[in-house]
């Protein structure tokens, strides 16, 4: 027996050795992640390292709205759901605003994505593939839009060319004059390795890089940074110029917010850059506007467009509300700008939604029961108005909002509007017209390049030519331009910087919002007087600013507490961002 | 005073093994003791001999002096010496000497033979327990199988005593046939309870260790045994901030371990980690919790915050033995927030918006459509959710048997139980089925084998949008958003949320958890006082998840709204860890000069841990019942793994000395290995001593021995170590794989990397420090017993992730920086007697531990309302200091608002205090620099009360539990109203107006997102004190008389009645359960139980 005790002790014993001596404590290759360095080698690591950068391009801030679609809702041309939320209305805009610190927070994670991206492939910058190198050129333009972003929204930020030290992480701020000329510098030497069009759609293209650059730099221009107003006008025209003539615009302005359309050929040469949405896939991103969903018998509507917005469209001949003598004060949607149909819904239009299946009805602001299209008797039947007698009534647009719905991005019928899956663009081919033409306006050099830009944004939705009046005259040529660009690109994410730019944050949010005829009142009760004024000032004039003073009591009021500071001319960095880097000064006035 | 309690009997197994191994033929003695009583002389014999020496100390007087001046002389000789002159003589029963009376006197009267059977509160016979006629010196032992046999005069009364037990009275009368259940003392001085990796003497523990009985944790009833452990206690804090149905408790051991890394103690079931909840009550045989470093030290590593030890059930005797626990209950929510009526919220709401300078959102038609009509539930809903939704009293039950028996060569306990729990919602419940299994086999007489296995099921249904969602929203949701139309069809909720929908159609998901751990043992003996010992433990856990999301119709108006969510689904996942641990052990122990007491032991262990998941999903579902994963839109398929690992290796080794039983030392070393780190950072030792001085074995406190029983004060000092990240491989950057995108006309999927967080190679050990002062006193004869500890707890190099700046974009690396400490005192009392029938005990707990972070290199976190900052606990709340509400616009114009727009603050908001500048002086402006700490988020003076008594076949048990200081922050609907478009309660309604002025809540105002509403900036005003008291349990059971039973052929039969969390005294805002969650949770529930306990 006593030899089996021995046998016994002894097999435990060279357990222990056994153990104590392998590698046992070694499980780094059990790890199902790959690690980071040295891992941008070859051309399958760096196209999936690019991947990564574009996966956070939505940068949703709010629900599963691109960031794009959210920039307008700070300007007079949108409002939010609650009142005095937007802007400065209510004192909702501080340091402790968590919307802003989403912006922040996940602008720089891009960025710091990149950084990343960019520091892992440095290595092995010399013995790149062509095709990787086209990647690399992506993310760096990527990088330099989100750069853009964070000094157009904030000023001077802290910027990062590398992946941060743990002694860079609290640096000061960096001027936006030194980071717009580095982003600027970095398209031109990127756009070299792109083609004029990606191959694969939503990847970023030679067009983008320059289209960005004229965007930059009207941002530089139009604030002067460092002085070098016309040096940055000079480099946005030029930048503009070099896309003119190697994209197109789509034959039809609503096809580029619906998913059928988007599968055009002349929509793609449209669209320059584009969120991709996709509903189909094995990850799905839902492009959940939640633009005008009461009227369309689905939740509660939560963004509205402002009246503001709506009567800055031109009437079909091409003039102004207050100066056609087109327009119909009892129904405003008449003979005016075919954008103004494809971007907004009001009180007695038909508006068709799919959810789950089709309906057509007839948007009503004022009565409990509406019209709805039967479609397996083919007529029109009496339905209750969700607007004005549902749950969610109050969200409406007629109760919450101003008396209009966004219809575009919202125009869907192939798909369930609360699920949907429509590109969202971040840059189309009309921005590259419209921005060339800003610049050389802002030059002061009025050629008939400049003309040409302009009438083909117009003349493709059916707008007249630029008229007589305007040829040759600077100040008619900026108020038109700018006019373009803001019914062009509603709710596409350009007016809140190009407010700033233009610097009429005052002039939009300095009122109350008005909207649509109060129940006793509608639009029957308006008289033919009873038009907005768009001649307050020469700057309300210049930049379309509509005045309702004159006839206000009759108009829905929002915003009571509107008003406008000056610092709201950037944001404010988020208190928890100043809070863990000490270093950071806060901006001006907050 | 003196009553009859102290019969010194050995711990039944101990001795019963060392039997088997010792001879029994005559042991000679030295002693050099000279005068020292009886008692301690019965001592001495039992420390050098393999005697047990038993006795009635109401008869004999252990007090008296005696000579012990010995050499080399038989035990027994020793014995008729020492008892030479006192009538008394001794019996010899295998390893027991029964002190008995000389048969000197004659007993008068006729006699008469009664016989019976003594057990434990388990049913377990008792050995060795004292039966005596009252009054007299005649008596006998109980032999092996409990039994005992005497002759005694006609009109006697006998007395049954026994160690750790409460001495009891029986007549005889008629009867002849007794079968005696001993009611068991809480605590006595021969308890012997478990410590890291062995057992040790009550009395000789020199770190603090506190151990439970089985029997304290069956009388709660509860399920889950993390919740089970609620006050029982000092110094360990239990919160059941849930009452989902399987829901766990978190606890925590002397306060919070660490800032980032787990802070949970390490529960080890039978030597093998595992979880507390796991086990069903009936089957743990002890738990002890490892407080102090010294006591801990022994796991090293894993044992920074505290461990606790469960030990489960073995056979002990060869007899058969069957027990069944059961219960049956229902349980109901604490507490719940009252949400209003649909008139009620359009007025609140109306009044919001008037205060806002807005016109008012519902119009006097629709409120007055309501207050005429009502609500119609096809135009005009008012719906209560909280009434729709939750089920308001629910079903609970629990079952257990137990089986245990076995033969002098193979002993097994088996435990079978059920547990079912019923959740507040439809779809929701939670049951579990588990089988443990001990078995012991000796095999020779120097090899013994031990298996222990354990096979657990639970599965846990939730309504697929989750249990949590469904909860919140229907707490949140206005009441004019429909549940159900009149017509029967589903309501449109918010958006086609309809949490009632969703609870009932919206689809279910069910999570089978499939746990078996094997633990084998094998202990060899090669020489005397050695024991080697080796086993090895495997734990296969295994998860499968399976959801499907199923849509429903919503209506409204009559019209069809929608289809909610847009698209059928589905998804499984598969998770599968894996634990191996081997352990090997070797053990010596030996007296050496009668007065030097060694024990020493060596270990290793090894650890290693493989996780693997795989999961899958489909969606687009097109034809109703054909749910599987292949019904699906393959286009839609996606598939995700991931794997794993982690491994560690340690070497381990104790010492202990104990010196003339009086001064006692420990030392404590162990030398731990992580995959963790790299290899240059990966191993750390952790060290610890304790001393122990048993003051009442030194001759000069003799005078007060029969006061004090047992006298000790202790100390110790250790270090231990935490390694406990949520990441396997921090040292390494390793890049994300989750990021993908579409590109091309056609939308391919296109997988993506990216960096997301900041590595650290240099990452290491988090250490803390522990020093421990404790005294441990039992007077009375153990009526009194007394534990009171002091300790200092330091933690350094913590591991933790500093937040960096958002601007560098990537989640912060693990870093080892800054120093925190608890310091804080644990105090249990207990008191137990005996006033005529009525047995009692009272036990009161109160402990304190105190945080504060001493070093974080000068660094501070803020992190929205809290902030982490040297000088102070961390994670203290923080913010603007409020000061009332601005009560007039003359005050606003004379008083720094927040946001400087003075034309935006109205009467009814909160004023906050200007208390500091940019120059560190009040500047004017509240900005960012006027915030400050305003609260303490960490619970101090955990105090409990646990009150017991019996009384004839009733047994009747309080307990009290509450925390005496603490600070919440409430937030979100917890505070808010109209939050996040919710809605408004009660209570949220005693809100600022000129009619209100000291109101509970500010002006009443609609809450948007993102910001604007700056009452809501963190504040002092929504701070509010989290100290309650709570009625956390009472039961009151009866067994059935030994009449009725012992024709039924049933050992013991008892019922009970059992209440929960019956009745809380709190302060914070009305609906909030004290231990629950502030914003949104599930409701804690009272539980109501019936059960019966059987033996056969």
């Amino acid at each position: 027996m006593k030899r089996y005790r021995l046998i016994y002790t002894i097999c435990v014993l060279l357990a222990f050795i056994n153990i104590s001596c392998s590698d046992f404590l070694d499980v780094e290759d059990t790890n199902s992640s790959y690690t980071n360095e040295g891992f941008y080698t070859n051309e399958n690591a760096i196209r999936e390292g690019t991947t990564g950068v574009y996966s956070n391009i939505y940068m949703q801030v709010v629900g599963e709205l691109a960031h794009t679609t959210i920039f307008d809702f700070y300007t007079g041309l949108a409002l939010e759901r609650n009142e005095n939320t937007t802007i400065g209305a209510g004192g909702g805009l501080n340091a402790d605003n968590s919307d802003i610190l989403k912006f922040w927070s996940q602008l720089y994670t891009n960025v710091a994505r990149a950084n990343a991206f960019l520091t892992g492939v440095k290595p092995n910058m010399d013995n790149l593939s062509e095709k990787s190198l086209q990647y690399v050129s992506e993310v760096r333009v990527l990088r330099a839009y989100y750069y853009y972003l964070l000094i157009a929204l904030w000023g001077d930020v802290p910027f990062y060319m590398e992946s941060p030290t743990p002694d860079q992480y609290e640096v000061e701020k960096t001027s936006r004059v030194e980071i717009l000329d580095f982003i600027i510098s970095e398209c031109n030497e990127s756009a070299e390795y792109l083609d004029w069009i990606a191959t694969d759609r939503g990847r970023v293209d030679k067009s983008f890089a320059y289209g960005l650059i004229n965007r930059m730099a009207l941002l530089g221009g139009s604030l002067d940074f460092g002085g070098k107003s016309a040096e940055y006008f000079r480099i946005a025209a030029e930048a503009a110029s070099k896309v003119i003539g190697k994209r197109s615009l789509a034959l039809n302005y609503e096809d580029l917010f619906v998913v059928e359309g988007q599968a055009k050929a002349d929509v793609r040469n449209e669209m320059i850059l584009e969120m991709i949405y996709n509903v189909d896939g094995t990850n799905v991103h839902r492009n959940w506007t939640g633009f005008g969903f009461v009227s369309r018998m689905q939740g509660q509507t939560s963004r509205h467009p402002s009246m503001m917005l709506a009567d800055t469209y031109e009437c079909i001949d091409g003039k102004r509300i207050d100066e056609s003598p087109l327009y119909d004060v009892h129904h405003p949607q008449k003979n005016r700008d075919p954008r103004f149909k494809a971007t907004l819904w009001m009180h007695g239009d038909t508006a068709t939604c799919n959810n789950g299946s089709l309906n057509t009805v007839i948007i009503n602001a004022y009565d409990g029961e509406t019209q709805q299209y039967n479609y397996t008797t083919g007529k029109w039947e009496v339905r209750n108005n969700d607007d004005i007698n549902s749950a969610a009534a109050w969200a409406s647009f007629t109760n919450a909002g101003c008396g209009y719905i966004i219809a575009k991005y919202s125009k869907e019928t192939s798909q369930n509007i609360s699920y949907t899956s429509q590109n969202v663009p971040i840059m189309r081919y009309a921005e590259i017209l419209l921005g060339y033409a800003e610049a050389k306006i802002e030059l002061g050099e009025l050629d008939q390049s400049v003309y040409d830009a302009i009438n083909q944004v117009r003349n493709r939705v059916g707008m007249p030519d630029v008229s007589a009046d305007r040829i040759g005259n600077i100040e008619k040529m900026r108020q038109l331009v700018r006019r373009e660009r803001k019914v062009e690109f509603a709710i596409e994410g350009l007016h809140l910087i190009d407010m700033r730019r233009w610097g009429i944050g005052d002039l939009e949010n300095e009122k109350p919002m008005y909207g649509r005829p109060i129940e006793e009142i509608r639009y029957e009760g308006l008289s033919e007087t009873d038009i907005p004024n768009f001649k307050k000032s020469d700057r309300h004039d210049l930049n379309d600013i509509p005045d309702y003073e004159s006839y206000k009591e009759k108009l829905k009021m929002r915003d009571v507490n509107r008003y406008w500071d000056p610092k709201f001319e950037l944001w404010p960095i988020p208190q928890q961002e100043l809070d863990r880097n000490p270093k950071l000064v806060q901006n001006k006035g907050y | 005073m003196n009553r009859n309690k102290s019969i010194r009997v050995a711990i039944l197994c101990l001795s019963l093994t060392m039997a088997g191994s010792l001879p029994i033929d005559a042991q000679k003695v030295t002693f050099h003791e000279g005068f020292i009583s009886l008692k301690q002389a019965f001592e001495k014999l039992e420390s050098s001999s393999v005697y047990k020496i038993a006795y009635n100390d109401s008869q004999l007087d252990v007090s008296r002096k005696v000579s012990m001046e010995q050499e080399d002389m038989d035990v027994l000789q020793v014995l008729s010496l020492l008892l030479k002159n006192t009538g008394y003589t001794y019996k010899i029963n295998g390893n027991y000497v029964i002190i008995v009376p000389e048969e000197t006197k004659t007993i008068k009267g006729k006699k008469k033979h009664v016989s019976g059977v003594i057990v434990d509160t388990n049913g377990e016979p008792v050995i060795g327990a004292n039966v005596v006629e009252k009054g007299t010196s005649n008596g006998t032992i109980t032999d092996i199988d409990g039994k005992f046999a005497l002759e005694v005069s006609g009109n006697a009364t006998l007395q049954v005593s026994y160690i750790g037990y409460n001495t009891q009275e029986f007549p005889v009368a008629r009867k002849t046939d007794f079968f005696i259940k001993l009611g068991e003392d809480t605590q006595a001085l021969d308890e012997v309870v478990v410590v890291g990796y062995g057992t040790q003497k009550k009395v000789n523990l020199t770190g603090a260790v506190q151990s439970i009985s089985s029997r304290d944790l069956v009388k709660r009833n509860l399920s889950s045994s993390s919740q089970a452990l609620q006050g029982l206690i000092p110094g360990m804090v239990v919160t059941q901030s849930s009452g989902a149905p399987g829901a766990t408790a978190s606890i925590q051991i002397r306060g919070t371990g660490s800032i980032n890394s787990n802070s949970e103690p390490l529960v080890l079931i039978d030597g093998v980690e595992g979880d507390m909840n796991s086990i069903d009550m009936n089957a743990i045989e002890s738990i002890s919790v490892l407080k102090d470093a010294a006591s801990a030290s022994i796991y090293g590593s894993r044992a920074s915050n505290g461990v606790i030890l469960v030990t489960t059930k073995r056979a002990k005797e060869n007899k058969l033995s069957v027990t069944y626990n059961g219960y049956v209950g229902f349980r109901t929510p604490t507490s719940t927030p009252n949400p209003v009526d649909a008139i009620t919220y359009m007025e609140a709401i109306n009044q919001a918006c008037v205060n806002n300078n807005q016109a008012p959102q519902y119009s006097e038609e629709v409120i007055n459509a309501y207050k005429t009509s009502g609500a119609d539930n096809i135009h005009r809903y008012d719906t209560n959710w909280k009434d729709l939704v939750f089920d308001e009293i629910t079903l609970t039950h629990n079952h257990s048997l137990s089986v245990s028996g076995g033969s002098d060569v193979l002993k097994t306990f088996v435990n079978a139980s059920y547990n079912y729990e019923d959740g507040l919602i439809p779809n929701n419940s939670f049951k579990r089925t588990a089988i443990r299994s001990n078995t012991d086999a000796k095999i020779t007489d120097w090899l013994r084998a031990g298996l222990n296995l354990n096979i657990r099921r639970s599965i846990q249904k939730d309504p697929t949008s989750g249990t949590n969602s469904i909860i919140n929203s229907t707490l949140r949701f206005t009441p004019l958003f429909g549940a159900v139309n009149n017509d029967g069809t589903w309501g449109n909720g918010q958006n086609g949320i309809n949490p009632l929908a969703q609870a009932i159609d919206g689809g279910v998901k069910v999570v089978d958890n499939n746990d078996i751990d094997v633990k084998g043992t094998l202990s060899l003996t090669p020489i005397k006082g050695m024991e080697i010992l080796t086993s090895y433990a495997s734990r296969r856990y295994e998860n499968k998840q399976d959801k499907f999301q199923n849509t429903y119709d919503t209506y409204e108006g009559g019209n069809f709204v929608m289809t909610y969510p847009t698209t059928k689904s589905r998804y499984e996942e598969w998770y599968q860890l894996i634990k191996n641990q081997f352990n090997a052990q070797v053990t010596y122990e030996n007296t050496f000069n009668k007065k030097h007491y060694f024990k020493g032991f060596f270990g290793f262990q090894t650890d290693e841990l493989k996780n693997k998941s795989f999961s899958g999903s489909r969606n687009n579902y097109y034809y109703d019942g054909y749910e599987e994963m292949n019904h699906g839109d393959a286009s839609s398929s996606m598939v995700n793994g991931y794997t794993s690992k982690l491994t560690m290796m340690s070497y381990f080794a104790r010492f202990n000395y104990t010196f003339a039983n009086k001064y006692l030392i420990e030392l404590t070393g162990r030398y731990d290995g992580s995959s963790r780190f790299t290899a240059k950072n990966r191993w750390g030792f952790f060290p610890s001593a304790s001393i122990g001085w048993r003051i009442s074995e030194e001759r000069f406190f003799n005078p007060l021995k029969d006061a004090i029983d047992n006298l000790k004060i202790r100390a110790s000092y250790g270090s231990l170590g935490n390694q406990d990240l949520k990441d396997y491989y921090p040292y390494a950057s390793v890049l994300a794989l989750d990021a993908s995108y579409w590109f091309g006309d056609s939308k391919n999927y296109t997988t993506g990397i990216y960096s997301n967080a900041l590595s650290n190679p240099e990452i290491s050990w988090e250490k803390s420090r522990q020093f421990d002062f404790g005294l441990d006193i039992t007077a009375f004869n153990t009526r009194l017993d007394v534990t009171f500890d002091y300790y200092i707890r330091e933690i350094s190099d913590m591991l933790q992730q500093f937040p960096v700046t958002y601007a560098v974009g990537l989640t912060s690396p693990w870093e080892n920086s800054g120093n925190m400490r608890n310091n804080g005192w644990d105090l249990s009392v207990m008191w137990r007697d005996q006033i005529g029938k009525v047995r009692y005990n009272i036990t009161a707990m109160l402990s304190d531990v105190k945080n504060e972070v001493t070093d974080l290199y000068g660094n501070k976190y803020i992190n929205d309302n809290n902030t982490t900052q040297e000088g102070f606990p961390i994670n203290s709340w923080y913010g603007y200091v409020a000061d009332g509400y601005f009560q007039s616009k003359e005050e606003i114009d004379n008083y720094p608002v927040y946001g400087n727009n003075k034309d935006n603050v109205k009467p009814g908001y909160i004023k906050y205090k200007d208390i500091s500048g940019p120059e560190g002086v009040p500047d004017g402006q509240i900005t960012d620099a006027d915030r400050t700490i305003i609260g303490d988020p960490q619970p101090r003076y955990s105090f409990s009360l646990n009150l017991g008594a019996e009384w004839n076949n009733f047994d009747f048990n309080v307990f009290l539990q509450g925390v005496g200081k603490r600070d919440i922050f409430f937030s979100g609907a917890g505070a808010r109203p109209f939050w996040m478009g919710g809605t408004v309660y009660e209570h949220q309604l005693d809100s600022w107006s000129e009619d209100n002025r000291d109101a509970e809540y500010p002006l009443l105002l609609i809450d948007g997102s993102g910001g604007g509403n700056m009452n809501n900036i963190p504040s002092s005003f929504w701070v509010k004190s989290g100290a309650y008291m709570r009625l956390k349990n009472v039961s009151i059971g009866y067994s059935l008389p030994q009449s009725i039973l012992s024709k039924s052929g049933l050992e013991n039969v008892r019922f009970y009645l059992s209440g929960q969390n019956l009745f809380t005294i709190a302060k914070g805002y009305k609906g909030y359960d004290p231990e629950g969650d502030v914003a949104s949770y599930y409701p804690v529930t009272q539980v109501y139980t019936f059960g019966i306990d059987i033996k056969f």
